[in-house]
């Protein structure tokens, strides 16, 4: 019973700990906070890519843990993507994306690569 | 139980290998030049600039769809009382129509110094379609596309939970369908 709790552990561990260091990475669809051609401009994307059968994504914006906005996009084709800049001005190396795809992967955060919240 | 996991996060934490990978940006929200346009819109719920929908042809020929404030011809967020500029490339989240017949896109905005929290639902439809249908906790609303480029807009206070916006349609040949966000 231990050992079930201590892999448990281990693995959930692994899965948060890759996420949060992680930007953007592909979990059957793409997915992540894009900070595009520069780290420090105040321009960052969340986004969740369409595929792998799902029918709706989220793709929400925090700066410094709190909400600034996001989208939830319906329909099989449609890229969810949420600019900071739609949203107003904000520190880029505070950003992170709270993203979801029900039914490919549950909901969870991806800090930028220049993390410094 | 919690040790366990305590201990479980830390180790994992020490064997994770950190190598991020970085995507190139998204390319199919550049925008086909000249191909923007402002389609519907409506009033803020309270005050200020209203709000509408922009619509553009992406470099991959797919439909990308924003909403965002408008302001003396300028589309963007507002910052201190004036509509900032959002440029038109990469602004949009873009679909295949073709496929999906209606784009069905809610975005949350969180308050700021300029505006409380809003809920925008918006999207752009096939021609054939004459009317959706939008429900939120706050009511039942019946939109008429836009002839001109088949975008609808509906701006509601505060930030809707996920799950809790409905759109359904039925189109001229008669298929309908309903999505929830």
């Amino acid at each position: 019973m231990i050992l079930c709790a201590l892999l448990s552990a281990f693995s959930f561990g692994a899965i948060v700990k890759t996420a949060l260091a992680v930007s953007y990475h592909t979990t059957c669809v793409g997915h992540g906070v894009d900070q595009g051609g520069s780290l420090t401009d105040g321009s960052f994307f969340s986004r969740v890519e369409a595929g792998c059968g799902s029918t709706n994504r989220i793709c929400d914006l925090y700066v410094y843990g709190g909400f600034v906005g996001g989208a939830a996009v319906g329909g099989t084709t449609g890229t969810c993507s949420a600019w900071s800049r739609n949203y107003g001005a904000y520190t880029e190396c505070a950003g992170s994306a709270h993203v979801e795809d029900p039914g490919v992967f549950s909901r969870h955060a991806h800090n930028v690569d220049n993390w410094c919240g | 139980m919690i040790l366990a996991c305590g201990v479980g996060v830390a180790a994992a934490s020490a064997h994770t290998p950190s190598s991020p990978q970085r995507i190139p940006p998204e390319l199919e929200a550049i925008a086909v030049p000249g191909t923007d346009r402002i389609g519907a819109n409506s009033p803020d719920p309270e005050s200020g600039p209203p709000w509408a929908v922009r619509s553009y042809t992406g470099v991959s020929s797919r439909s990308c769809l924003a909403a965002a404030r408008l302001q003396d011809e300028q589309f963007g967020p507002l910052i201190n009382g004036r509509v900032h500029p959002l440029p038109v490339d990469e602004s949009g989240s873009c679909a295949d129509l073709s496929i999906d017949r209606v784009q069905f896109i809610v975005s949350r905005f969180a308050k700021t110094a300029d505006t409380a929290d809003r809920t925008v639902i918006f999207g752009r439809a096939e021609p054939d379609i004459n009317s959706v249908v939008v429900s939120e906790p706050g009511g039942i609303h019946v939109l008429k596309p836009q002839d001109e480029d088949g975008t609808f807009l509906i701006v509601v206070s505060g930030l809707a939970p996920a799950g809790a916006v409905r759109l359904s349609y039925r189109s001229g040949s008669g298929s309908s369908s309903s999505q929830t966000l």
